[in-house]
């Protein structure tokens, strides 16, 4: 069971369930409904069954009563004499015709008249009848032969023809003196009992003899002797026994059939009378019900084959969606981003879970990803009081963070120790150029004018030392101003522009603004001086342009400088490119000090370069 | 009588040819000379000259600083600055210290002779490099035009009076830091102060603030 999938324990469950219901109550209400049928249609044959004994009975009552009638009236006994004494015939005597017609008028097969010495006297017709039959009779009322009787003269010996007899005795003076045997009419009896309204097409009523042989012809085999057919069946046996009733038992072809037999009441007469219906027929509705049944039971199976399907389809199709996206996330993937239809149940709260831990996971990922990029201020809220994960990351970080930042000093240390190692060295070198190439040139020109040659050698060389010293005087400057040293930034800065403007021709506008008084740092001040300068070198070189701005503001917290031409500009591609080594020393300078340098450009319309230096 | 001059500088050798340079005139006399600072500070006390010369970039006190210790010292000295140095701050820095002559090293005898001779006469000598320096530094065109304060600029005096910082103003007004700081730069400029506080006290004065 464990390892079916959801689908088929479903329709497991559901069909078990289902089946059993149906199941149960199917075979109660079929067995209630069969054990109604059978009763009610034994009822019913129960009382056709009784008709039929009334009617034969009667029928035979009749019978025996009209002999019984001629009989008083002494019509036999005049008969015998007419015949015995003056062996009048039919033609001759009227009384002997009159007994023909009697016959005809009761629908008697025959009337035969015998002596006691078994000498036929007279017959309403030649049929011979079998040796044998007057000794049948003869046994069958010897006790008392001064009675009207009833006689089943039929016998497997007699050639299993039905033969009933009405035994008539004429008696003179208490005394025996001839018989009239009268065959009844068998066909009569059987016509009721053929008569099979209300019993379909297998329901038959029938009578047997105590000789367990059918008396009436078998609906089944009209065209058998019904003294061939045997009828040793429970029914008959339960008769003879005397236990009446009707009952669910083989009749007397093998076939199970429902019963209703009783003993047909008459002194002379050993019979049964039993009304049957095959089981099979009876139980023909209940057949069709049960086939209902089944097709409701297949049906049921479909439909619920069916609403289990849409079911497990319901309820399996979101734990797929769930499974997907939790191996998409084993093998270390983000899901795509789906909105999960939530339902209020179990699956929908499990649904929530996944999301939850699939947006836990991604926002891990996002600051993992983030930490990876070198983003240290990235902010994190752990998914749970105990995120290991999450409280690693951020140890993680931190520790990042702090070894980035140590690693940032360091390096700001070691690259602003090595530019104070330069500009120390500069200031070294200027002071040689100044004090010591520059005052040697003097020294050498003046002793020039100590030297014995014509004047104007004299001034040839002079010219020649001037230009040195100018030299001198203007590598000096490239390396470091002496005026930054001595008067500080603002200084330094008004020389760079005069002789900017002075070489370059181009305008100027250059302001200082003092919003605090105190002396800006020699680093800061030599930072922002070669930004400057590397600046003015830039657009000297490539701006082409024709007026600068260039103004400070010495904040309290801060160092505000923007350095703006007219000149051409360039396209922020280029940034990279020709204008690339001096901007970016710019950046660096500035970036050094923990400050910023925006340089915005677009062709056509000059560069801008704004720094911010924090104090 | 001849002129009493001393020579302060640190190279020898620029003094001896000074010196010798000096010499050849009958109108000065050489009476003594320092190597720094310091010792000229010494020297002129003792020696009491009418005209020192002198190098403002000598070691142990720098010449400028000495300018001014020595106009109280020794009082009625007359003082020339002989140096290398032909930037403006050094020029108007010596100037506001106290020197009469402001004369580059590559001067030739005769102007020497002409700058002390000017100086001891009471007036003042500058090689004309100097000259040309600091006249450029007086003749900066600066315009004091309030009408021209725009209203956006009015606008960012205020802010800035109420005490906002740049970056306020400049979320404020939603403009760039950088416009902020031009407009700012713009009014010190046409108001002609130096800094924010005067710029607000003179705004009201002139009643642009009220």
């Amino acid at each position: 069971m464990r390892n079916f999938r959801i689908f088929t324990k479903l329709f497991l469950t559901h069909s078990a369930v289902g089946l059993f219901a149906l199941i149960t109550l199917s075979v109660i209400f079929y067995n209630q409904l069969r054990d109604a049928l059978i009763e009610r249609t034994l009822d019913q044959l129960s009382s056709i069954n009784i008709l039929k004994k009334e009617l034969v009975e009667n029928y035979l009552f009749r019978s025996q009563q009209n002999l019984e009638a001629l009989q008083v009236e002494n019509k036999f006994l005049a008969l015998y004499h007419e015949l015995l004494e003056h062996h009048a015939t039919a033609q001759t005597n009227q009384d002997i015709a009159d007994i023909g017609n009697l016959q005809k008028l009761f629908d008697f097969k025959n009337l035969h008249v015998f002596d006691t010495h078994h000498r036929q006297l007279f017959s309403t017709d030649e049929e011979m009848y079998p040796d044998g039959l007057l000794s049948r009779i003869d046994s069958a009322i010897s006790k008392d032969p001064s009675k009207i009787r009833i006689i089943d003269a039929s016998a497997h010996a007699l050639g299993d023809q039905t033969l009933l007899f009405y035994y008539v005795p004429i008696m003179e003076e208490n005394k025996l003196i001839g018989i009239v045997l009268v065959q009844e009419n068998f066909k009569k009896v059987q016509n009721i009992l053929v008569e099979t309204t209300g019993m379909g097409s297998t329901g038959e009523s029938y009578i047997v003899g105590g000789d367990y042989r059918m008396r009436s012809t078998s609906r089944f085999f009209p065209d058998t002797l019904p003294g061939l057919i045997e009828v040793k069946t429970p029914a008959v046996e339960n008769l003879f026994r005397g236990q009446p009733g009707p009952g669910l038992l083989k009749d007397y072809r093998g076939v199970s059939v429902l019963s209703a037999y009783r003993l047909i009441e008459n002194r002379d007469l050993n019979w049964a009378i039993i009304s049957e219906i095959d089981e099979e027929e009876a139980m023909r509705p209940i057949v069709s019900l049960r086939n209902y049944l089944v097709v409701i039971i297949a049906l049921l199976i479909f439909v619920t084959l069916i609403v289990t399907y849409i079911l497990s389809n319901a309820i399996v199709k979101p734990i797929l969606r769930l499974k997907e996206i939790i191996l998409t996330l084993s093998e270390g993937m983000m899901p795509a981003k789906v909105k999960l239809k939530t339902s209020t149940d179990e699956i929908g709260e499990m649904a929530k879970a996944i999301h939850q831990l699939t947006e836990g996971l991604e926002r891990t990922a996002i600051f993992a990803n983030e930490i990876g990029e070198g983003n240290f201020n990235a902010s994190f809220t752990k998914l749970s009081e105990n995120d290991k994960l999450g409280q690693s990351l951020i140890e993680m970080r931190d520790e990042l963070r702090g070894f980035h930042e140590r690693e940032l000093k360091s390096a700001r240390a070691r690259a602003s120790a090595l530019l104070e190692g330069q500009e120390r060295e500069r200031k070294r070198i200027i002071n040689e150029l100044h004090d010591g190439v520059g005052q040697l040139l003097t020294i050498i020109r003046m002793q020039v004018d100590l030297l014995d040659i014509d004047d104007k050698s004299k001034g040839d060389i002079k010219t020649q030392i001037n230009d040195a010293i100018t030299e001198v005087k203007r590598i000096s400057y490239h390396v470091m101003p002496q005026a930054i040293v001595d008067f500080g930034l603002e200084a330094a800065l008004k020389g760079l522009c005069d002789t900017m403007s002075r070489y370059s021709g181009i305008v100027i506008d250059f302001k200082y603004i003092h919003e605090y008084d105190q002396k800006l740092d020699f680093e800061i001040s030599i930072s922002l001086f070669r930004i400057v300068q590397e600046g003015l070198n830039n657009i000297a070189k490539h701006a082409q342009a024709s007026h600068v701005t260039l103004h400070l503001l010495d904040k309290e917290d801060e160092v505000y400088c923007i350095l703006e031409d007219n000149g051409k500009g360039f396209k922020e591609t280029d940034l990279v490119n020709y204008a690339g080594s001096g901007l970016r020393n710019i950046r660096e300078r500035a970036m050094l000090l923990n400050g910023s340098a925006e340089i915005n450009s677009r062709p056509g319309s000059g560069t801008t370069i704004e720094i911010h230096i924090p104090k | 009588m001849k002129i009493r001059i001393l020579l302060a500088d640190d190279h020898p050798m620029i003094r001896a040819g000074f010196k010798s340079m000096l010499d050849k005139s009958e109108r000065f006399e050489i009476v003594g000379e320092a190597g720094n600072g310091k010792e000229l500070i010494e020297v002129a006390g003792e020696l009491n000259p009418e005209i020192i010369l002198v190098d403002i970039s000598m070691p142990v006190m720098s010449g400028l600083d000495v300018l001014e210790e020595l106009s109280i010292r020794v009082p009625g000295v007359r003082l020339i600055v002989l140096t290398m140095h032909e930037e403006r701050e050094y020029i108007l820095q010596a100037l506001k210290s106290g020197a009469a002559g402001y004369l580059l090293k590559n001067i030739e005898r005769f102007e020497l002779e002409r700058a002390i001779i000017t100086v001891y006469e009471g007036g003042k000598y500058f090689s004309p490099v100097v000259t040309n320096i600091l006249a450029e530094a007086v003749s900066k065109p600066e315009t004091n035009d309030v009408s021209e304060v725009t209203p956006r600029e009015k606008e960012v005096l205020e802010l800035v009076a109420r005490g906002n910082s740049t970056k306020q103003i400049a979320d404020l007004l939603g403009i760039s830091v950088r416009t902020v700081e031009s407009h700012r730069i713009n009014m010190l400029k046409k108001m002609k102060v130096n800094n924010s506080a005067e710029l607000i006290k003179k705004a009201i004065e002139l009643k642009i603030l009220s």
